[in-house]
C-alpha cells in the first residue's frame, strides 16, 4: 500500500477500532433527552441498515420484481431521511448513530 | 471482556506500520465476540447488563422452509 | 477466567479446551485480561493462524475474548450450538482475504430503470465496483463501506484454502482506473464467524 493508502486506513481504524467490546450506553443527567434521542435513534438506524442490506440482497439475486424493488427502494430511503432530519434536530450526525451492539456487530 | 480499554488502542494505531493496522483491524474489529453485554447506565455508572442472543438471517430463507 | 483464542470442529492440538459435538473453543488459563499491546496483539493473531493450520474449521475470537470459567464456556456453546455448527460449516476448509478499496467516490451510474427507490438501492450496490475476475474465488462476502475517501471500502473475501496466490494474482490483474486495490492474505477468517450468512 501506498503511503496515503495506509494513512486513510490508520485513519478509519481511529474512528473504528476504539469502542468497548461492550456496548456502552450512558444517560447523561444533564441532557438525557438528547441522550435517550440518541439511542433510540441508532437503534432504528440499525434496523434499518439491516433491511437495507438484505432488500440489496434479494435485489441482486433477482428475487424481487421491479415494483416491489421500487416500493422497498423508495421506503428505506424514507426511512433514512427521516431518521436523519430527526437527528439533525437535537444536533447529532450519522456518525453519531453507531453503537457496537457485540455479537449483533455493526453494519458500517 | 469488560472493556477495550480505548486509549491503549489509540496509542498502538498512531504508530503503526501497515502490517501492524491490518492486525489491529482483523484481531480488534472481528472475530467471534463470544459473550455479547450492552451495558446500561445514568451519569457513569453502570446499572443494567443485558446478555443479548439474537439470530439474524434472510427472511426468504426461513419462508422457503 | 478463561481467554478464548478461537472456535473449532475438533480438539486443539497444544491448547486447553472446552466442548463437545463438534463445537470446541482453544483457551488459555489467564490471571487477567492482557494488555492491548503490539506483542499481544501478534500473539493472538499467531496463536490463531496455528489453529487455523491445524484444523479444518475455525472460527477466531475478538482479542480479549474472556469468559470466567469453563461452565459459561460450556453454556455459552451449547446455547448456540447450531449457530457455531453452521458457522463452522460455512468456514471449513475456507481462508479470508481482505482487499481494501481506495478511490474517489464512484458516482452513481446515469442511466438506470425504475423509478427514485429503485435507483436509491442501485447507487449503494455500486458505492463499489464489483470485480468480476474474483467472482469465481468468493465463496462468501462481507462488505463495510467507510465514511470518506479515499479508503472507500474494505472487503472481506472467504476462499477455499490454497487459492490465495491466485486471488492475488487476479487482484494484480485488475484494471485499475478510478479505484486501487490493496489486498492481503491469507487470514483466519476473523469475518466470518458474527453474522448468519444470507
Amino acid at each position: 500500500m501506498k503511503t496515503f493508502q495506509v494513512e486513510s486506513l490508520r485513519s478509519e481504524l481511529r474512528k473504528k477500532t476504539v469502542k468497548a467490546a461492550t456496548a456502552r450506553w450512558n444517560a447523561n443527567p444533564d441532557d438525557v433527552q438528547r441522550s435517550v434521542i440518541k439511542l433510540v435513534l441508532t437503534l432504528i438506524e440499525f434496523l434499518r441498515k439491516l433491511l437495507e442490506r438484505q432488500a440489496i440482497r434479494r435485489m441482486e439475486k433477482g428475487t424481487l420484481t421491479p415494483q416491489e424493488t421500487e416500493n422497498l427502494g423508495l421506503a428505506i430511503m424514507r426511512i433514512e431521511e427521516t431518521i436523519h432530519g430527526l437527528a439533525a434536530q437535537f444536533d447529532l450526525k450519522p456518525e453519531d448513530l453507531n453503537l457496537d451492539l457485540g455479537p449483533l456487530g455493526r453494519l458500517s | 471482556m469488560k472493556q477495550i480499554a480505548g486509549r491503549e488502542a489509540q496509542q498502538i494505531i498512531e504508530h503503526a506500520d501497515a502490517s501492524l493496522l491490518d492486525i489491529v483491524d482483523h484481531v480488534l474489529n472481528m472475530g467471534v465476540v463470544i459473550t455479547g453485554d450492552v451495558v446500561l447506565g445514568v451519569a457513569d455508572i453502570d446499572l443494567i447488563y443485558l446478555g443479548l442472543s439474537v439470530v439474524l438471517c434472510s427472511a426468504d430463507r426461513v419462508e422457503a422452509k | 477466567m478463561l481467554y478464548v483464542y478461537a472456535i473449532l470442529d475438533s480438539k486443539p492440538k497444544d491448547l486447553r479446551c472446552v466442548g463437545n459435538a463438534g463445537v470446541f473453543a482453544a483457551v488459555k488459563d489467564v490471571e487477567e485480561c492482557p494488555a492491548i499491546d503490539e506483542s499481544s496483539l501478534r500473539d493472538h493473531d499467531r496463536i490463531v493462524r496455528q489453529l487455523a493450520a491445524e484444523s479444518h474449521a475455525i472460527l477466531p475470537a475478538r482479542f480479549g475474548s474472556i469468559v470466567e470459567d469453563d461452565d459459561a464456556l460450556a453454556r455459552l456453546l451449547s446455547t448456540r450450538a447450531s449457530h457455531w455448527q453452521r458457522a463452522l460449516q460455512m468456514v471449513a476448509g475456507r481462508e479470508q482475504m481482505t482487499l481494501r478499496v481506495f478511490g474517489n467516490r464512484v458516482a452513481p451510474p446515469e442511466n438506470t430503470e425504475g423509478g427514485p427507490g429503485t435507483r436509491y438501492l442501485s447507487a449503494k450496490l455500486r458505492e463499489i465496483p464489483s470485480l468480476d475476475a474474483l467472482r469465481p474465488f468468493v465463496r462468501a462476502e462481507h462488505v463495510e463501506r467507510h465514511g470518506a475517501p479515499p479508503l472507500l471500502a474494505s472487503v472481506y473475501h472467504l476462499i477455499e484454502r490454497g487459492r490465495s496466490a491466485d486471488y492475488l494474482a487476479a487482484v494484480a490483474e485488475a484494471p485499475s482506473g478510478e479505484v486501487q486495490f490493496a489486498a492481503t492474505g491469507p487470514w483466519p477468517p476473523y469475518a466470518f464467524g458474527r453474522w448468519e450468512q444470507s
